[in-house]
């Protein structure tokens, strides 16, 4: 069998891109990130959960990655490491203060997952001890996750959530309605646009896919991170320009 | 974690589920500028992910266990715990004994499953509108702009706008079209660009598929 390569072009977008993020990791070194409000109030809602004594919901749902054969659904796998990395953060923030972290997510991988950052994150803080490990929930399905939760936050009357993840725009809105009726503080940020458009219209502080795929390179320490999302805005600026140039081209008759 | 001074054997060894996920990742994104390739990638990804049977038993039975410690100091959700054990002793019983394939298990799942499934989209119908008329929030004006969107929306996906204007669905449309197209293009392709920075951060091991 012979392998012929295909999709030239889009491999040529990929190697520059990555060529320029690369050098931009080593040239742009130094650069500040503006906050994202998101993770700044997702450290905020530990806080009301803790005055609030309740423990916190953070749900990831099916954490952003699907499984179809669509390019899409791979670039969605690049939100699975961001998302678990926020938890870890988030655990690291919340076991000084004594606070409960239920989570949950549809994929048994993601769920392991969680342990781990959820685990390092109690452990980093010095309260491994805090750490429960059924805290973690996995259900198969969508239904079973949804119904867990909106048990979980009437059971436990849950005063805050950070929604990070994938959670499908219709079955959200039914978590939404449950945290509504405790009065819970919600930051959300959903991958998909259209599951993000009812977190757009419901939640206190929202973020965007791409301020959420950037969540690890914002808490880190290390310079190298912050450079390549600076080389990001390269990229963006450059496909602006395109897009700019290429318009005033076509209005002018040109193309 | 690897420091300064280790050596890159030992950078690899700390950091191994990263590694071995970076070149799954990169088998299947080789595979995907290949023709034939990309049905391969796909079984390929799916095989490791999806249809992996150890994650999915380990985590069931940390589920399972944590409703039997439940029914052991017996808290305030025993019922609910018993009935979860029970249902899992069952199910998995019935699997054993007569395979995956029995009818009474399949019988059995679609009629629970059903419950689950009734249940949630019910209280989808109720949201749809309720979130409308109770959870919108509009606490900023960018808010409250798509709160008027989507009301909009509404009633450009349903009689009530023809019925005040024909106007209103025209202005529907066009927001559906050129506005949330364009922004649809925009999310997409600056989360493309996202996806490829997060990947460089990983093969510099910035960010990592486990925590250590």
């Amino acid at each position: 069998m012979s392998f012929q390569l295909v999709r030239v072009d889009i491999l040529a977008v990929f190697i520059v891109s990555f060529g320029t993020l690369l050098v931009s990791a080593f040239v742009l070194k130094g650069t500040k990130l503006r906050q994202i409000p998101t993770v700044e109030a997702s450290f905020e809602a530990v806080r009301v959960a803790t005055e609030k004594g309740t423990p916190l919901l953070f749900d990831t749902g099916w954490t952003g990655a699907n499984f179809w054969g669509h390019s899409s659904g791979l670039t969605t796998l690049a939100f699975v490491p961001a998302t678990l990395e926020l938890l870890k953060q988030i655990s690291k923030e919340a076991a000084p203060l004594g606070v409960r972290i239920i989570t949950g997510t549809t994929n048994a991988v993601y769920a392991m997952m969680s342990r781990d950052f959820m685990e390092a994150g109690y452990a980093e803080a010095g309260h491994p001890e805090a750490f429960v490990p059924e805290d973690i929930n996995f259900y198969p399905d969508n239904t079973g996750l949804v119904m867990s939760d909106v048990d979980k936050i009437h059971r436990y009357n849950i005063g805050a959530a950070v929604m990070i993840g994938g959670h499908n725009q219709t079955s959200n809105i039914v978590i939404y309605e449950a945290l509504h009726a405790t009065g819970a503080m919600l930051v959300a940020g959903e991958i998909w646009p259209n599951d993000n458009s009812m977190a757009a219209l419901v939640a206190d502080y929202l973020s965007f896919a791409e301020e959420n795929i950037a969540i690890g390179a914002y808490l880190s320490d290390d310079p190298v991170p912050k450079a390549i999302l600076a080389g990001e805005d390269l990229i963006k600026a450059f496909l602006i320009g395109v897009v700019v140039i290429g318009g005033l081209l076509f209005g002018l008759g040109v193309l | 974690m690897g420091q300064q001074g280790d050596s890159i054997a030992d950078q690899i060894l700390a950091n191994l589920p990263t590694v071995v996920g970076l070149i799954g990742m990169f088998i299947i994104a080789s595979l995907y500028w290949t023709d034939p390739g990309w049905d391969f990638a796909v079984t390929l990804r799916n095989s490791v992910t999806l249809s992996l049977p150890w994650p999915v038993g380990i985590v069931s039975v940390l589920l399972i266990r944590r409703h039997v410690r439940n029914i052991m100091r017996s808290e305030s959700t025993l019922p609910y715990d018993v009935v979860i054990v029970g249902s899992a002793a069952v199910m998995v019983v019935l699997g054993l004994v007569s395979g995956p394939g029995d009818a009474t298990l399949a019988a059995l799942y679609a009629n629970v499953n059903i419950i689950g499934t009734m249940s949630v989209i019910s209280a989808i119908a109720i949201s749809i509108l309720s979130p409308m008329i109770r959870i919108y929030r509009a606490k900023t004006w960018t808010m409250a702009f798509l709160i008027g969107l989507s009301i909009l929306a509404f009633m450009t996906y349903s009689p009530l706008g023809q019925m005040i204007h024909p106007i209103i669905p025209q202005l529907g449309d066009f927001v559906q079209i050129y506005i949330s197209g364009a922004s649809d293009s925009a999310f997409w392709i600056s989360t493309y660009i996202g996806a490829i920075a997060l990947i460089t951060r990983m093969i510099l091991l910035k960010e990592k598929l486990k925590p250590n």
